[in-house]
């Protein structure tokens, strides 16, 4: 029963920092967030929340621990990962930053190249960035005779629409 | 030459773009390219063919246009491409089959 109440208090507490994250209020977040952990240290959603709550208060490295902490409770939960994406990316720490994306791949295949693309690669500006500065490799398109292209047709892919804005918490 | 009608001379834009080869040294693993559409909200307008040496992009009605071929083979099912509607920017990221 006792263990059941924390648990409860933890829910409790994650509402509340829901609700400052919603109105903008991240320290208040913060507080409420690190309540329900001492609460209840294996809810995943507490660290990731705080989390986001700390990348908003561009607090990187807390940020990044806590992600790890998440992925430590929840080895699958994607969005762990991708912000300690980006928290690595804000830390300047990239190839960190793409190991998380191959781990992540690792689950969610398919998210694989969203990860890799979107904190990987991207600043806060959106626009993907070299991992390393001026080792960003690069093509042109080419002209193709036409008895040189690949006779295989075209495929229609479906395009996953996102925000890339830090969105509310669960 | 025939006069154009009005919806043809609605031009096609070439949409700014950039093709990226990952990783920054070595064989090649994936092409990635970021594609800018300012003024394009939502990805509902897009329609994206990956082609295994092409890429063919349309915005609608008629604003963007791109149709270009890449010196490399790719994996057509395991493209993938998601649109940023804050930045506007389409990312197609495509694994190398061979170049
Ligand atoms: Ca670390």
């Amino acid at each position: 029963i006792e263990e059941q109440q924390r648990r409860q208090e933890a829910v409790f507490q994650k509402d509340r920092g829901n609700a400052y994250f919603k109105e903008g209020k991240y320290e208040a977040a913060v507080e409420c967030y690190t309540r329900g952990m001492e609460a209840d240290h294996m809810n995943v959603l507490l660290p990731a929340n705080r989390a986001m709550a700390y990348l908003k208060l561009e607090k990187f490295k807390e940020a990044e621990e806590d992600c790890t902490k998440a992925i430590f409770l929840d080895s699958t939960y994607s969005k762990a990962f991708a912000r300690r994406g980006t928290a690595r990316v804000a830390l300047g720490k990239l190839e960190e930053a793409r190991q998380g994306a191959v781990c992540l791949c690792f689950y969610e295949p398919k998210k694989r190249h969203c990860v890799f693309c979107l904190f990987a690669y991207t600043g806060s500006s959106g626009r993907l960035q070299a991992a390393n500065g001026s080792q960003m490799r690069t093509v042109q398109p080419i002209d193709k005779p036409t008895h040189l292209r690949s006779t295989k047709p075209l495929r229609r892919i479906d395009i996953e629409e996102i925000s890339g804005k830090i969105v509310v918490p669960e | 030459p025939p006069e154009k009608s009005p919806a043809t001379t609605k031009s096609l834009r070439r949409p700014e773009f950039t093709i990226i080869v990952e990783p920054p040294a070595g064989e090649p693993e994936y092409l990635i390219a970021e594609i800018k559409l300012p003024g394009v909200g939502s990805s509902r307008s897009l329609v994206l063919d990956v082609g295994e040496d092409r890429l063919v992009l349309t915005a609608q009605p008629s604003l963007f246009h791109l149709d270009i071929f890449h010196p490399f083979l790719v994996d057509q099912e395991n493209s993938v491409a998601q649109y940023n509607s804050s930045t506007q920017i389409l990312t197609v990221t495509m694994p190398v089959v061979s170049s």
